[in-house]
């Protein structure tokens, strides 16, 4: 399964971060981040593994970062000054550290210099840390909260904001509406967040030198929910970048800009969600000529038992959001469902996506399938109070290029251990189910991929 | 003639205003009260309490997971901070000190509800627990704090720890590392194993670290848990628990 | 009618002397001593006798290891949770209650004597004991060591008290029914048991299982009993206008 080499580094990680337990383990750890601290708690009040929030969680976040049923944001936790009424600063700021200590891929490289095609490459590298994130977040004043991320990705450089917008909470009564303008991640409310995953994204690996408007290979694929992925082969932005099949889009893109609004009207049970945004995409310098439009209804039961359940539905209406290899413009949507329940120490959730394009532009008419399905899977349980063991399926039935696509099936697995409550070591296998399958693609390519790492919250 | 009706005017809107504005803060128990401390509970509670006051909802279990403190069971279980004896149910004023300043490390303080809508969550709360309806109970006599510490009190404080038994759970820098704490014996009543107060971290005190918190906490106990009630078993002797008091208080740092 | 004879002021005044006598030993707490002739005063009705048997494996005592204050506690605690007579096959610290329904329920006719916890010897004793709601409980620790008392109803602390070496002893009431746990945080094995009801029909087995309960209303009623090993088993009895029924139940 792995070189030699390969194996003495996973076996070396695992053997360093056992060594650290003893000096980080036990005594139960209080709170850590921004808003642990301000509210003097526990990181598990909201969440029910971080990232992932659990049903008060999701009412904090809902209602702009104030406790649910209340409009605090003017007051708890804050020193009044003249007119203002301020958090202090470590109120405001949270930090995560995350990387794989190790990554270890194992993958048949198409044409690499020097050497035959279909070679299998074994590649195992130390890459920590991966990502560096400061993010704040709070209210300035009651019901009116903001959030900004700045995300450092140390293998490409440079930071720049992921995320950053202000809310503004609980307008006309509490709970009818509240509000987000900026840059913000549509998928935030729906039973399945985008970005709130135990088994996050890892990007994939490009064969380099892509022209606009012509296919772009990928040495391995990406490690996206597939019911998030883009899903078509052979679709661009504006600019004539190639999409990753395999990378966030729509919907459920990490961060685009726009204008939203959710609510719950008629009480807890229903959850509405509207947004306009400028275009998908837009972080590859890409406005859509006409905005995007969204909307997603959430269906809760969350009452006792220790049990909630929720099932949600969405839709996008892409504008001019996106080309295909013709340089004509294609109108791309998604319909999707999540759903979501967790009972004491087992979360499972899922999200089933159907894209479409709503008419094959004339240029590739009959060479080009406009609709493609993605469904993810997951699922976390604690098997002891600090180890959370997650799982996830992936099916991505492409569309796109029928001479390019390639449809792809994964299965990941995690161990993550807590030695503190913000601080967790991690191990991660990831599989192709469909490796065996004919044919030289990346969604062939990738064999199996191992990480182990450190996440680090506070 | 006009004087004297403005007069009495002014003097019956005062006294209503005045009136109300009594009510206002704490509003009386009645169903009325109770509906709006219901709607209250359903946004900010329900979700760690469960709709019945279980202790048990959707989001309950990941605070502590397998182990201890659950969020409280309101219909039947034990109060920890209370200034009542042992076994005994809370007064309301203890009830709403918790509501209000939450509990260090597992509960947010709920000072963003209005006065009036903690006590009418309050009188939703209560009405979970058939106890409540009964008499009230007695709140232990808790003096003021006796004049500033001084060193031989503290050092005093320092025998009384021994003494009391403390160090057992809390151990002996007060680290929260007692050898019952150590050996994983110390539980809830329901089973779940729970871990002591660490005395060096103000923080860690989930009743209040003011002096007066703390004296509190040890002569009634936190039900619930093995912390025990001290008030019945030295009894008189109050200087012993004031020196234990500011021995504890010596061993963490203020901040804020 | 004809035996009658006035009572002069003298005979009324040595009356009067001994009444005042007798209440004065009253108010001083005799209630052990005044309890016995008022007891058996009541017992004009019905009695019910028996025995609680048990025939089954009876294992060694468990010895249990001290975790801390040796010197005081020694080095294991042997508990015998399960003592049987071997003779007689009778069960010791069984429960045994008429179940009466409501309304059957005559008011409460004499309070038991307090009920005691006693730490002694890093243990409770007694082990098991029934009591009846509103009865004085009494916590006394006779150790040199602290211990505490944690009484445990249904997942509520009924009462948990610091008993400090040379501490005061506690007294309070019993305002809970049921199943009390009681436990010693400090010493881990220190468990016992009290039974509280909310009427005076209730024994406690003996040495050689055996029980007695008057005062019941003649009428069928049910009979329960508790051992903390072996759980709960009941029976039909019929309860005669007076004189003794003898049950005898089983553990299967």
């Amino acid at each position: 399964m792995f070189t030699r080499t390969s194996f003495l580094v996973v076996a070396l990680s695992i053997l360093g971060g056992a060594l650290l337990t003893p000096l980080l383990a036990p005594e139960e750890a209080q709170a850590i981040p921004a808003f642990a601290r301000k509210y003097n708690t526990n990181c598990m009040d909201c969440h029910t593994a971080p990232p992932i929030l659990n049903a008060f969680g999701q009412r904090f976040l809902e209602n702009g970062y104030q406790l649910p049923g209340t409009e605090d944001g003017g007051s708890t936790g804050k020193k009044k000054l003249s007119d203002l009424n301020l958090d202090d600063v470590n109120h405001y700021l949270g930090f995560r550290l995350i990387g794989n200590v190790t990554n270890s891929w194992r993958f048949k490289q198409q044409n690499p210099p020097g050497a035959d095609a279909g070679t299998v490459e074994n590649k195992t590298e130390f890459s920590f840390p991966n990502n560096f994130v400061v993010f704040a977040g709070g209210t300035v004043a009651k019901n009116v909260g903001f959030f900004v991320e700045l995300g450092h990705d140390v293998a490409e450089g440079g930071a720049e904001v992921e995320r950053g917008f202000v809310t503004f909470n609980n307008l006309g009564y509490r709970d009818l509406a509240h509000l987000r303008v900026g840059k913000f991640d549509p998928n935030t409310f729906s039973s399945y967040a985008t970005v709130r995953q135990q088994l996050g994204e890892i990007g994939e690996s490009q064969r380099g030198n892509c022209t606009a408007f012509a296919p772009c290979a990928f040495n391995r694929v990406g490690l996206a929910p597939s019911a998030f992925a883009t899903k078509f082969y052979g679709l661009y932005d504006r600019s004539g970048n190639a999409l990753s099949p395999f990378a966030a889009s729509l919907f459920n893109s990490g961060a685009e800009t726009g204008v939203d609004i959710h609510g719950r009207p008629f009480g807890d049970w229903f959850l509405y969600q509207v947004g306009v945004l400028n275009g998908s995409h837009e972080h590859l310098s890409d406005s859509n000529k006409g905005k995007d439009v969204y909307g997603m209804v959430r269906f809760d039961y969350a009452k006792s038992n220790f049990f909630s359940a929720s099932l949600s539905g969405f839709i996008y209406q892409g504008n001019s959001n996106a080309k295909v290899q013709t340089e004509e413009d294609v109108n791309w949507n998604r319909y999707g469902l999540s759903a979501r329940a967790t009972y004491m120490m087992v979360d499972v959730y899922a999200a089933y996506s159907v894209d479409k394009i709503n008419k094959t532009p004339m240029g590739v008419a009959g060479l080009f399938d406009s609709t493609a399905t993605g469904l993810t899977i997951g699922a976390d349980t604690y098997v002891t109070n600090q180890t959370l063991v997650s799982f996830r399926y992936d099916n991505l039935d492409a569309g796109g290029m029928l001479d390019q696509r390639t449809s792809a099936s994964f299965i990941g697995l995690q161990a993550k251990h807590f030695l503190r409550a913000n601080l967790a070591i991690f191990a991660r296998g990831d599989f192709n189910l469909r490796q065996s399958e004919g044919g030289e693609t990346a969604a062939r390519n990738l064999r199996h991929a191992f990480f182990s790492g450190i996440d680090v919250v506070f | 003639m006009r004087i004297h009706a403005l007069v009495a005017i002014g003097a019956s809107l005062l006294m209503l205003s005045g009136a109300s504005f009594v009510h206002a803060v704490k509003p009386e128990d009645n169903q009325a009260t109770r509906e709006k401390g219901k709607q209250i509970y359903e946004h900010a509670c329900l979700l760690c309490h469960g709709v019945d006051g279980r202790g048990d909802g959707p989001a309950g279990w990941f605070l502590s997971r397998y182990e201890g403190p659950r969020p409280r069971d309101f219909r039947g279980g034990s109060y920890k901070f209370r200034s009542t004896p042992s076994g005994e149910l809370p007064i309301d004023q203890d009830l709403f000190r918790t509501v209000t300043q939450g509990i260090s490390g597992h509960m947010p303080p709920y000072s963003g509800l209005s006065e009036e809508e903690r006590w009418q969550v309050i009188a939703y709360i209560k009405s979970f627990n058939q106890g409540f309806k009964g008499p009230v109970s007695i709140a232990l006599l808790l003096p003021n704090p006796p004049g500033p510490p001084s060193a031989a009190g503290i050092d005093n404080g320092r025998t009384v720890y021994i003494k009391y038994g403390c160090q057992n759970c809390h151990g002996d820098n007060g680290y929260g590392d007692g050898k019952e704490a150590l050996d994983g014996n110390l539980k809830d009543t329901y089973g779940h194993t729970i871990s002591p107060g660490d005395l060096t971290e103000r923080a860690s005190f989930k009743g209040g670290s003011s002096a007066q918190a703390i004296y509190r906490g040890i002569m009634t106990g936190l039900d619930g848990t093995p912390m025990p009630s001290y008030a019945d078993t030295i009894g008189g002797n109050d200087k012993d628990v004031w020196d234990l008091v500011y021995y504890i208080l010596s061993l963490s740092q203020e901040r804020q | 009618m004809t035996g009658y004879h006035r009572i002069s002021a003298q005979a009324l005044g040595r009356i009067l002397v001994v009444v005042m006598f007798f209440v004065v030993a009253g108010l001083a707490d005799w209630s052990p001593l005044l309890a016995a002739p008022q007891s058996s005063s009541e017992s004009t009705g019905p009695v019910i006798v028996g025995r609680i048997l048990y025939r089954g494996p009876v294992p060694a005592p468990t010895q249990l290891a001290v975790n801390r204050d040796t010197d005081v506690c020694g080095v294991t605690i042997s508990t015998a949770s399960l003592s049987v007579d071997a003779g007689t096959h009778g069960l010791r610290n069984a429960v045994v209650h008429v179940d009466l329904a409501a309304g059957e329920v005559s008011a409460r006719i004499v309070f038991q004597s307090p009920a005691v916890v006693r730490n002694k010897d890093c243990r409770f004793q007694p082990h098991v004991a029934a009591a009846q709601m509103g009865d004085e409980v009494q916590i006394f620790n006779d150790d040199p060591v602290m211990h505490n008392t944690n009484i445990i109803v249904e997942n509520s602390t009924a009462l948990n008290v610091a008993m400090v070496a040379g501490g005061n002893p506690i007294k309070k009431r019993l305002k809970k029914l049921g199943l009390h746990l009681v436990k010693c945080n400090v010493h881990k094995f220190m468990q016992a048991y009290r039974v509280v009801f909310d009427d005076p029909y209730f024994d406690q087995t003996t040495e050689t299982g055996q029980f007695s309960i008057s005062g019941v209303s003649p009428g069928t009623h049910r009979i329960s009993v508790w051992h903390e090993i072996l759980g709960v088993v009941e029976k039909e009895v019929q309860v005669p206008a007076r004189g003794t029924v003898v049950v005898d139940l089983e553990y299967k």
